[in-house]
């Protein structure tokens, strides 16, 4: 399978210089979803693949975990650091392949890791939420009191409709106990 | 040292409070906003580098899982039985990070002596606000006022602790700004968590498997090698780092030849990780023992089975 196909990476290139902002597409993905390109250029992940019993739910879960981290730091100025930058575009494959080479010996811990460090998008997540201005400012009113106010310059923040949606009452705390708290703020 | 901040006539209502705590029944705005006052005039008194003695319970993240935390007082002994290092992350990610910070504050106030509670990088005001503590106190009290006193109080954590001059706690891990611990005892701390800066490397840095410094992916904080950390330890004469902050599937992970580890007390982690949970025991004479736990089963959470290959989703 390895090598059966040639890029003209040059062409590559000047078309992904060139190429025009386009629309994002927000709609949900077709049932499928080739994010292993052909040449195996993701083998490490594949090859930890394929010790799972269930590989489309176990390539379903990655899928989203980069999909969120892609969008996370492509979306924060564009910084680019030596590994968060094979994640800047899920499309990216010449990133992908760069990146850990190092780590071929580990390939058994390589979803773990993987999955763990999109995980943890704290960070990355705040930081978007920071520019959107969508974080309750430490504001005092004449009197020296707090103000307690979310900013409302960015609605469609994933924290705004949050707050919005809670349901205020004053009941059993394991009546919240109904459904899983989101891990990744989604 | 034996001083004891609480005069015994308010010991019967901390330790009902505690009692109703251990319940996990939330006590009101009020009683929060008392409590906090007085634990904020004992961590005050905390150094940025607090040291503990031997012997003590290593903790890593709880993560508002309340009833697992109630397993870790089962499992490692009760406070003030067992004295005990949390490293922080108390809150967000579980559901009951309101029950979980306040009985830790509370064991805090009561029991100042024999429990140290570190800060972690999710002790603060805006990772608070996307990943859960925020939304469960106003869900629990109708406003965010408990939030507020919270997370007034998280910037009085010590950030580090040293037990018996020989191992270095803290929640992240090392920083290039930092060469010795009298570097860490001289900043101030009281503070919102910086976005970058040693501070913020503390409680944001993880260990790697590369050698030197390394951007980390998380966007904060650093990575640090196996040579940072030999260094370091040799510098500082430490035996041991002690830090949490990074989800490890059998509860404790040596890194570093040894030179540090991670240790994580959230079993099951965001209740569909299948991890295991660990703490690490060091007894009198400075030997370490890690005792890992599983969750323990109950009513009105989801029953996720166990070792589900999608980890975090």
């Amino acid at each position: 399978m390895k090598g059966r196909v040639r890029w003209d990476e040059t062409n590559l290139g000047d078309i992904e210089k060139n190429k025009p902002v386009r629309q994002k597409i927000t709609e949900p993905k077709t049932p499928y979803h080739p994010m292993i390109e052909d040449d195996g250029s993701l083998s490490p992940i594949r090859s930890a693949f394929d010790e799972c019993i269930d590989e489309a739910e176990h390539a379903k879960a990655i899928r989203h975990a980069l999909n969120d981290v892609a969008k996370d730091v492509a979306s924060s100025s564009g910084k680019k650091s030596p590994r968060s930058g094979g994640w800047t575009s899920s499309e990216d494959e010449r990133d992908v392949m760069e990146q850990d080479d190092e780590d071929s010996d580990l390939e058994r811990s390589m979803s773990f890791k993987e999955l763990r460090r999109a995980h943890y998008d704290e960070f990355l997540k705040v930081k978007e939420l920071r520019r959107k201005g969508s974080f309750l400012e430490e504001e005092y009113d004449e009197n020296g009191n707090h103000i307690k106010n979310i900013n409302n310059n960015d609605c469609s923040s994933s924290l705004s409709p949050a707050v919005k949606a809670i349901d205020i009452h004053q009941g059993n705390p394991d009546e919240t106990a109904t459904h899983p708290p989101s891990t990744n703020g989604v | 040292m034996s001083f004891d901040p609480v005069p015994s006539n308010s010991h019967h209502n901390l330790d009902e409070q505690i009692g109703q705590l251990m319940q996990c029944k939330p006590l009101s705005e009020q009683e929060v906003r008392t409590l906090c006052e007085k634990a904020k005039e004992i961590l005050m008194d905390e150094s940025n580098v607090q040291p503990v003695k031997s012997p003590v319970t290593i903790c890593g993240d709880i993560h508002g899982q309340f009833h697992d935390l109630a397993e870790l007082f089962r499992i490692g002994g009760k406070c003030p039985d067992t004295n005990y290092l949390f490293m922080g992350d108390y809150v967000d990610r579980g559901y009951y990070s309101v029950e979980t910070v306040t009985l830790l504050v509370a064991l805090k106030v009561r029991y100042s002596q024999r429990i140290t509670i570190l800060r972690g990088n999710h002790e603060s005001r805006q990772i608070t606000q996307v990943y859960g503590f925020y939304d469960e106190c106003l869900r629990k009290y109708g406003n965010a006022n408990v939030w507020k006193t919270f997370t007034d109080l998280f910037d009085y954590f010590p950030l580090t602790a040293l037990v018996e001059s020989e191992i270095f706690c803290l929640h992240g891990g090392l920083s290039p700004s930092i060469e010795t611990l009298d570097n860490i005892r001289n900043f101030d701390r009281v503070q919102e968590v910086p976005h970058e800066g040693p501070m913020c490397d503390l409680l944001w840095s993880d260990p790697d498997d590369r050698c030197g410094w390394g951007i980390s992916p998380r966007g904060a904080g650093y990575t640090f090698g196996q040579d940072i950390s030999d260094q370091f330890n040799h510098t500082n004469n430490l035996k041991l780092i002690a830090r949490a902050h990074q989800l490890v599937m059998e509860g404790f992970n040596w890194a570093h030849d040894q030179k540090v580890v991670t240790i994580f007390s959230a079993p099951n982690y965001c209740y569909r990780c299948g991890n295991m949970a660990s703490i690490l025991e060091v007894d009198d004479c400075k030997g370490h023992t890690f005792i890992q736990f599983e969750p323990a089963p109950r009513r009105g959470e989801p029953d996720v089975t166990r070792r589900t290959p999608d980890y975090f989703l």
